[in-house]
């Protein structure tokens, strides 16, 4: 389960509706369609997964419903919207920063590896 | 086209409802109207596309079902074994003599002794159920603060008991009681969800003997 109040690793999935939250409240489907953009297609997120992560998140207070309204670009029908909160902005930095440390790392040895190759 | 996303929804409803409750009452609503505008995507596809797509979404939440199962069950096991949370384990009930409600609730009732030691001046005196289970320890209490006989005493003359102890078979406990000598106020009868029947615990209390209905 996702902790709003340690610093452990995201799952995927909570990782990418985070960071597609991250640009403004949406609703399930405005998720994943964001989640597939964001992956540039390679992440192609179920409702199972999305609503189970939802649900642990939610626990977490890592995100909140932020009512219920239509889309403009999707007729009359409403949706309920979810917005990520102040600890959901916090746990995306410090995966950010730790996905950084991680690549720069990876490069350092990608270098050290490349050159005793060469 | 209609007709085949109609049947979807159906389906897709029914499938939402294999979910644990607080689930569904939480995320069930909106986990359908997003089924519909996936469906609404999906539904110019045809032939293969649409097949894949019908069978990745319900293979897809089913297991997110199994999952969720499997959360509820071990956080519900993990709940119990929280530190820092309360939970009853201990009750106390007056009494107006405590060797006499010792006997009576040993050897009358048939509590084991789990304890007996001085906490300062007042003596603590303990009894658990004797199927061995310590889920609840019953402390016999003596009178401790100035008010417990009046209390006491009022609680009694209004008739009104002060525990309930459970049952599996209340005419069995009923009749081997009355055996013993047990004073009871009339028979079992049906109280609602349980059938009930007061007895005099000898101590100044009045016990209900109670059985959950089936």
């Amino acid at each position: 389960m996702p902790n709003s109040s340690d610093n452990q690793p995201l799952t995927p999935a909570v990782f990418h509706i985070l960071l597609a939250l991250s640009s403004g409240a949406r609703h399930g489907y405005g998720i994943m369609k964001q989640v597939e953009i964001d992956s540039q297609g390679k992440v192609n997120m179920g409702p199972g997964t999305l609503y189970g992560s939802l649900k642990r998140m939610l626990d977490a207070g890592l995100v909140q419903e932020s009512g219920a309204r239509a889309d403009p670009a999707m007729g009359d029908e409403r949706r309920v919207y979810y917005q990520m909160t102040s600890a959901g902005k916090r746990a995306l930095s410090v995966e950010l920063a730790r996905f950084m440390h991680l690549v720069a790392l990876a490069q350092d040895h990608y270098l050290d590896l490349d050159e005793n190759i060469l | 086209m209609k007709d085949r996303q109609k049947t979807m929804y159906v389906f897709y409803k029914k499938m939402i409802r294999f979910y644990p409750t607080e689930f569904r009452e939480q995320l069930g609503e909106s986990m359908e109207q997003t089924f519909r505008d996936l469906c609404d995507e999906y539904q110019h596809r045809s032939g293969q596309g649409w097949v894949v797509f019908v069978l990745w979404i319900f293979v897809e939440t089913a297991v997110g079902i199994l999952k969720e199962w499997v959360e509820s069950i071990r956080q519900n096991f993990g709940r119990k074994k929280r530190k820092g949370i309360m939970e009853i384990r201990y009750a106390s009930i007056l009494v107006d003599d405590q060797d006499k409600a010792l006997q009576f609730y040993t050897e009358k009732l048939g509590f084991v002794k789990k304890g007996d030691v001085m906490d300062g001046p007042w003596r603590c005196l303990t009894v658990v159920s004797k199927d061995g289970s310590e889920n609840l320890t019953l402390e016999l209490q003596g009178m401790n603060f100035p008010s417990a006989r009046a209390y006491q005493r009022e609680q009694f003359e209004a008739e009104y008991a002060y525990a309930a102890f459970p049952t599996k078979d209340i005419y069995a406990e009923y009749n081997r009681l009355i055996k013993l000598g047990v004073v009871f106020r009339g028979e079992p009868e049906d109280g609602g969800p349980v059938l009930t029947v007061k007895f005099e615990d000898t101590c100044g209390n009045l016990i209900n003997l109670i059985q959950v209905k089936d």
